[in-house]
This record gives structure tokens, sequence and C-alpha cells, in this order.
């Protein structure tokens, strides 16, 4: 919370604890006291301007991070199949030329990624290389928890960037969804910030059904139950929860209507998608593709097939699918960031695997994003002394461009510190298209759906 | 894992000593089925939803003593998940590690698992080879199982692999047709016997040696500080102060790591008993469930028990990651909410079936309240949760003839203080 916000509380009566962030329903009734005291009394702090302003602004763009789990294989996801460095370096493991796409620079996507690097051709995706930090150490836990908590000594306190974003600019319940029913993840918690966790199925929305007045009662109860009073805090926090779930419910309900497709990513996807569809005022969105943590025979009888190939081609796919469910004025503004928590190291390990490395590609998709090639790729043969891809780029300097480019604010009250930014790397409005029209799109995208109509299940017409 | 209120009248009047005496003494509790109860051939998720319901029905049986609660901790800690590991047959041969040993020294525990073959494939050790190391295993045992994160170097990591390679399963052979063989095997010819830089100590290490560094040696220190803090964290609350743990660990290192003594320190601790400890922790689902379910005269499979806690988010023998589940808020999502409101709201009807809710007519509303709360034990419930059941109660009552409280008695077990321990 602003300090303005906190000097507004104390005028209104310094009924709220200023030592502590206000909770929802805090804001809620200090919003309501704000409006009324109304006029030149007292300004309205920004947190609650952006509340009034998110139904009515239909132009905020909204960052969808899909977190790749695990550590992906980024050399592998696109990288210089043609060198001799890459194939000395990476052996039985390297990727075939043949089957990839170039996309300029000496560089491909992976065999399984043609509709990414489709993508990549009309200029909505940027890449973004050798992004990472000097670790401390090689955990999944403690450089996942480094990417999401993005605190600038290191310290892991429980909230991260985007849960910060969301507590200074909150956008209400929605603001903020995490899909998958595993839990909020850390990078989008926040201290006062609401995010939804929806589960992969609909059947459970329980709050969603209004249809009987006996569920009805069962409704209120919760809600009031929930309510702060003199009890211990996680007993508070829990009967929170509860009754946001009942509200939550029936706000989302119309996302599960209609089938999902089965595949995992494609589903979370897809139901990502249609989330957003509804206009809830949701700015960010976080989905899960795990499995990355390629130690052991990551390739089938070569690295376009087995389980690293496989994840690619999920991926691809979920992307994809991701954008055709989206209704149009939505898919004008939507930027998708796809991160790991490191990449893995440079040569392969002795079981047709990769171990933990450092520096990976971060890939930025949408129509605002300005595609192409950033940052300096880590040398193949110039490693760091543990036989690891040197850092280029800090990952907080993409997350700088990100949150002032996309969401469109300072960056130096979420990362608690300045970084730099790569310029004019995400635009408020669509940018130009390189590869036709918006017909021609569009009409592009109806011939891949019919000619790979097993791929995935796309909404017929997108609910708004 | 909790008991009926008739099983928690009984330690009424008891002295803590005496209440923690008998919920540490084990010895009168039921048997263990062999494999044979679970075995389908080749199933293996039908055979991990076997051992679910097998468990989840324990922890609803049995005696209220240390075993059930105190298993599923170390399940937690040594996180391992069927998904990867496969074979749930080997799934099961570690939790009868973790149950028959969960309770003895931590090096013996620490050790039996680390050549477990659950372990030794989930963590991929089996592909630890000299020459061609595999850090998976040597990093998590120090992050994870022993001293935690920030207290070795990545050249500890280094050389704790190397001191790790060679041990591994018979895997796929020749002989035997290529069919996998989970048995534990030393493999000499890949084992990397150089001498190696361990935690500042230069020797040959092998895999034993750095169990005993860990637990008795260098290490000593930081092991005990991270269990004595882990397990307060589980049973307790989730903030001990530095000097508490400190108490915790010195007991436990003088007692050469024995789990029973550093549990006995727990539950008698002052703080364990202390007012502000009543409802520091939200119930984990397992928690959740089996308390709901045992209350209820329900059994697994009467609730198909995998399914619920799926949506949860807690399946048994499947934790999320090596770091295993949370604490607390962990278990706060509007996800874990729906599910767990949706099954409650459920599980109402049995309430007619099972004659729970008979003779409530005659009460007046604030009786029922009291009579749903007790039910679930709860009996220092906030005025909010009382006024809101009270006020569903009258709200139904007006609208019915009859009066049967279904739904506060749904809503009376998705109360916040009853999800909460």
């Amino acid at each position: 919370m602003s300090d303005q916000a906190h000097e507004t509380a104390a005028e209104l009566g310094g009924a709220i604890d200023s030592g502590r962030p206000l909770n929802l329903m805090e804001r809620r009734r200090f919003l309501q006291a704000a409006l009324v005291a109304g006029g030149g009394a007292v300004a309205l702090p920004t947190m609650f301007a952006d509340v009034l302003s998110a139904q009515a602004s239909n132009t905020n763009t909204i960052l969808v991070t899909v977190t790749l789990g695990g550590g992906n294989d980024g050399l592998n996801t696109l990288g210089p199949f043609g060198n001799g460095q890459y194939r000395d370096l990476r052996g039985q493991l390297a990727v075939p030329v043949g089957g990839s796409h170039a996309v300029g620079d000496g560089l491909y996507f992976h065999p399984r990624m043609r509709r990414l690097a489709t993508r990549f051709r009309r200029g909505d995706v940027a890449v973004v290389r050798g992004v990472g930090e000097p670790l401390l150490d090689r955990s999944h836990f403690s450089n996942l928890a480094r990417w999401q908590s993005a605190n600038p000594n290191g310290v892991i306190n429980g909230t991260g960037w985007l849960g910060r974003w969301l507590d200074a600019h909150g956008a209400g319940q929605f603001g903020g969804i995490a899909i998958g029913g595993q839990g909020v993840p850390l990078h989008m918690r926040g201290n006062s910030a609401d995010v939804t966790d929806l589960p992969r199925g609909g059947g459970g929305l329980y709050g969603s059904d209004r249809s009987q007045q006996r569920d009805q009662r069962m409704y209120r109860a919760i809600r009031q139950m929930g309510k702060n009073s003199d009890r211990p805090a996680w007993v508070n926090r829990v009967g929170e929860v509860n009754a946001q779930a009942i509200d939550a419910a029936q706000a989302v309900a119309p996302s599960f209507r209609n089938e999902l497709p089965e595949a995992r990513l494609t589903r979370d996807m897809v139901l990502a998608a249609r989330v957003i569809n509804l206009n809830l005022g949701t700015r960010i969105v976080n989905l899960w593709h795990s499995g990355y943590d390629t130690h052991d025979r990551q390739i089938g009888s070569d690295a376009t097939s087995g389980d690293h190939a496989d994840l690619l081609d999920e991926l691809d796919i979920g992307l994809d699918a991701f954008f055709a469910s989206l209704s149009g004025p939505m898919a004008e503004r939507v930027v998708v960031m796809v991160y790991s928590e490191f990449g893995r190291r440079a040569e392969p390990n002795g079981s047709l695997g990769t171990d933990h490395g450092t520096s990976s590609h971060v890939f930025l998709v949408g129509r605002r994003v300005k595609g192409g090639l950033y940052g300096d790729p880590p040398p193949l043969r110039a490693l760091d002394d543990r036989g690891d891809f040197r850092v280029t780029m800090d990952f907080r300097d993409v997350y700088s461009t990100v949150v002032q480019q996309a969401l469109g604010t300072g960056s130096q009250q979420v990362l608690g510190a300045t970084y730099g930014a790569i310029p004019s790397l995400i635009g408020a409005t669509s940018l130009g298209d390189a590869g036709g029209s918006l017909a021609d799109r569009a009409e592009a995208i109806r011939r891949r759906r019919k000619s790979d109509p097993k791929d995935y299940l796309v909404d017929r017409a997108p609910t708004f | 894992m909790g008991g009926t209120t008739a099983q928690i009248d009984t330690f009424v009047g008891m002295t803590r000593e005496a209440a923690v005496d008998r919920v540490m003494n084990t010895n009168n509790n039921p048997g263990l089925p062999g494999w044979g109860a679970f075995d389908t051939g080749d199933e293996n998720w039908r055979e991990q939803e076997k051992m679910i319901e097998w468990w989840v029905d324990r922890m609803i049986t049995a005696p209220p003593t240390i075993e059930e609660k105190l298993t599923l901790f170390w399940h937690d800690h040594f996180a391992t998940a069927r998904e990867k590991v496969g074979e749930s047959r080997l799934m099961w041969d570690q939790h009868l590690v973790l149950r028959n040993h969960g309770q003895g020294g931590f090096r013996n525990l620490l050790g039996r698992i680390s050549f477990g073959s659950a372990m030794l494939i989930y963590l991929d050790n089996e592909s630890n080879v000299a020459g061609a190391e595999q850090e998976n295993f040597a990093r998590e045992l120090m992050e994870l199982f022993t001293v935690g994160n920030g207290r070795f170097s990545e050249d500890d990591v280094v050389s704790m692999a190397k001191a790790w390679t060679g041990h591994n399963t018979v895997g796929a052979t020749r002989e035997n047709n290529w069919k996998y063989d989970p048995t534990y095997v030393f493999k000499a010819g890949e084992h990397d016997n150089s001498q190696k830089t361990l935690f500042g100590i230069r020797k040959n290490w092998d895999a034993a040696d750095t169990l005993d560094e860990l637990c008795f040696g260098v290490k000593a220190t930081a092991t005990s500080d991270y269990l004595a803090r882990k397990m307060f964290q589980f049973y307790v609350h989730t903030n001990p102060s530095q000097a508490v743990v400190d108490d915790l660990a010195a007991g436990f290192r003088a007692s050469n790591l024995n789990i029973r003594q550093l549990l006995r320190s727990i539950l008698l601790h002052d703080e364990f008993w202390a007012a502000s400890s009543r409802y520091a922790l939200v119930k984990s689902p397992v928690e959740f469930m089996v308390d709901i379910l045992r209350r209820n005269g329900l059994r697994s499979r009467d609730e198909s028990v995998r399914w619920r806690m799926e949506g949860m988010g807690m399946t048994l023998f499947d934790p999320p990651t090596v770091a295993g589940w949370g604490s607390n808020d962990f278990w706060l999502s509007t996800a874990s909410a729906w599910a767990k409101s949706r099954w409650v709201n459920n599980l109402k009807w049995q309430a007619d079936e099972r004659g729970i809710l008979q003779n409530l007519d005659n009460l007046d509303p604030d009786q029922v309240v009291n009579v749903i709360l007790t039910f679930y034990s709860i009996f220092d419930a906030s005025q909010r949760t009382r006024d809101y059941m009270r006020e569903l109660i009258v709200t139904t009552r007006a609208e019915r003839e009859w009066a049967m409280a279904y739904e506060p008695y749904a809503v009376g077990m998705f109360a916040p203080e009853v999800q909460c321990a």
C-alpha cells in the first residue's frame, strides 16, 4: 500500500492499523469510505483508481506467464542447430537441422515448434537470450523461488514480483488468475493481493449454482462466517478464502460451460483464454507446464522425439490453442511470457539427459510484442568455469521491461531496485503485422484448424 | 491425526506427561498388511489408490497415537512420487520404512530411504555414474533431507554426487530380458573411488560416510537444527524462535538424533500447549478429510477419497515436488476451497442415513449450533461463526415444516475453525 493511501486511511479515522497491508474487506470498506468522502476531501490513491477503471478500460495489456517447471533446455528449444560447435557440444542430443525452423541469425526452432516459428515469422515473438542470474546454487526450488520472488538481495520473503504489482495496482479478485488448482504460485503472491486459483475441472465450482434457495442460504452463511472477526489469524484467513471461493465460482462458471480439450497444457491454455474472454478485469494469469527436468533420456531415437521434444510439442500446440481461443479484442491485448527457473548444462550428462544449468531464453509472444531476437547469445565455447552458459542478461531486466511496457507502470517499487529495460519491446497497442492483414491471419488460423483438427479443441464462438 | 470427541474425552484430566506418554505408545497398534493386499499385477494406478484407501482408513480407525501423523510427516519430508517412480510396489516398500523406522534413529531412517529403490529412481541416482555424475539426489539430500539450503556449497554438491556414484538398482539387464529390476545393487565399476573434498574434508568418500557426516559429523548442528525446526512447524506453529529451535536441536543431538526424543520434546513443549498455538495451523486436506470421515462414521471407499484429495491438492504417494507439500497458506486456494465445500455439501445427505441429526427438532437454534460444533470438537468457536450458523438454522426452519439441519450441518464442516488445528 502506498504512503498516500496510508495517509488517506489515517484521515478517515485511523480505523485501519497502518502497520499491515489491508485485506480485501478492508480495502472494499476503505474504498467505500473514500468515495463517500468524495470530491476534493481526500485524494483517491492510484490503486483504487485502477480498480474503478478496470472495467471501463479495455486496452490494458494482459500478461500471461507460462512457467516451464524443471528447467527447460533452451539450447535445444531454439538453438544454432547447424553450428559445428553446437553439434560437438551436444553430440547425440543435438537437434538435426532437417525439419527445424530457421528464424535467422543461424538459429532454429526445434522441429516440434512449427507453430511458434510461424508466429515468430509474423513478428509476434521476441526471444530474449542468455537470461538468468549468477547462480548461488542449482536447486529447482531456490532458483524458481528467486525467479518468482525477484527480490534484489535474493531474499525470499513470501511475495513475488507480480504479487507485489497486484498489491500496488490491484485489479480486484480476478486481477490475478492461477490456472491448475495447485495453489497460487510464488510470483503472484502479494501481501494483500487476492489471486483466484482455478481448478482444471469445472464440476467442482461450489457456489456457481444459484438455482436453489437452499444453496443460496448456505452461500450466505459461508460468506458471513468468512468475514474478519475477533479470532485467530488463520481462522480469519480460512474464512476469507471460503467466502471468496463462493463469489469466484459464479463469475468464472461460464468458462467451463463448453467442453475443454483433453491434453493437459492445451486444456489449461484454453481455460485461461476463456477466463480472459470473460473480461473480469484480469491482468495477470499463470499456467504451469511441468516435466522439463530432463536429467534422464531426454531424447528418443534422436532429439526430434522423446521427452523433451514431446514437451515442446505440447507447448507449441498449447500456445496456439490459447491464441485461437481468445476473442478478437483480447487476442490483441495479451502478452505471453514463457520462462523457466534455469536452462540445462551445456554438455549432456551420462544418461542422455542434461543436468541443471544457468541461463536460457525467455519468450514473449503477442500482437503487442515487437518480434525478433534480443540479448547476446551466450557463446558456446566460452563457458563459465563450471561448464555452464554465461548469463548475458539479468532476468530482472526482462521483468522491468515487462512491468513498464506490458503492465504500464513503474518497476522500481515492484522489483525493489532499478533495472535496465529493453527499449520498445512491447507496445501499448498492437504493432504492425509483418505477415499480412488481420483478415489474412484469421484465414491462416482457420486453415490451420482445418488441417490439424486433432491438435486441439477450439471454442467455436468465444464468449465475452 | 485427531480423534473422535469420545476419544478426546478419555484424555481429560491427564497430566501433559501422561497424555504424551499415551499417544507415544504405539505397541498396541494394529499390524500391517503385506503387499498382497494391494497387488493387482501391473495396474500401478489402482494399486496406489488401494494404498491410499488403506492408509486413510488406518488414519480413521487406528488408536490415537503418533504413528499416522509422524508417517505423514516423513512422507512429506522424503517426498517421493509414484508418478515418477512408476511401480506402486516400491512406494509401498518405502512406506513401510517410513512407518517402521520413522520413530528410531534419524540416521537409520535416512539410510534406508536413500538406498531404497523408490528414492534411487525418484532422484535419478540410478543414472549417477563415475565420470558422468548426476547431481539430483546429491543436492536434495542436503537441501531438503538434512542440512537445508545455504548450508552447503556447490563444490559439496559435486563431491556428494561422486560419493553416491554406483549406488543403483539392478535396472534392465539382458539376463532378465531387459525387464526393469528395482532391487538395490552397488555397481563397483560405476563408483568414483577418487579423493573428494566434501565439507572441507578430503578423503575417498562413499555414500554411507556422507550420511554419517551429515548426521553426526561436521553437519550435525545444521541437520539437527533443520529437522527440529521442520518438525516443530509441522506440529505446533510455523514461526518458532531460534532459541526454541536451538533448544530442541541440542536435545536431538544429545540423543544421537533419536526421532522419538525430538517428537516428545515438541509434544511436551510449553508452546505446543499454549493457547496461542490453537488454530495456528491450517489442516492439510488429508487431515481435514480424515477428521470429517471419522466423525461421520465413514470410510475411504464410501467417498472415493483419491479423487477428492486430488481436487483438494494433496494426493498421497504423489507429492507435487521433492519439496513435498507446504503448510498453511499452501492449502488456502479457491480451488481447494471449492473441492472441500463441494464434498461436505454432498456429505450432508449422509447425516440422514446415519441418524446423526435426529432429535434436533425440539432444540432452540443456539442449542443446535452447539450440537453441530461439538460434533466437530469445536468448543471455542467465534461469535461470528455461531451467529451465522444460527441464522442459517432460523431461516431454514422458517421455510420448512421439518427442521432437519442438513445445511447447518454441512456449513459446520466448512466452518473456518473446523479447517484449522
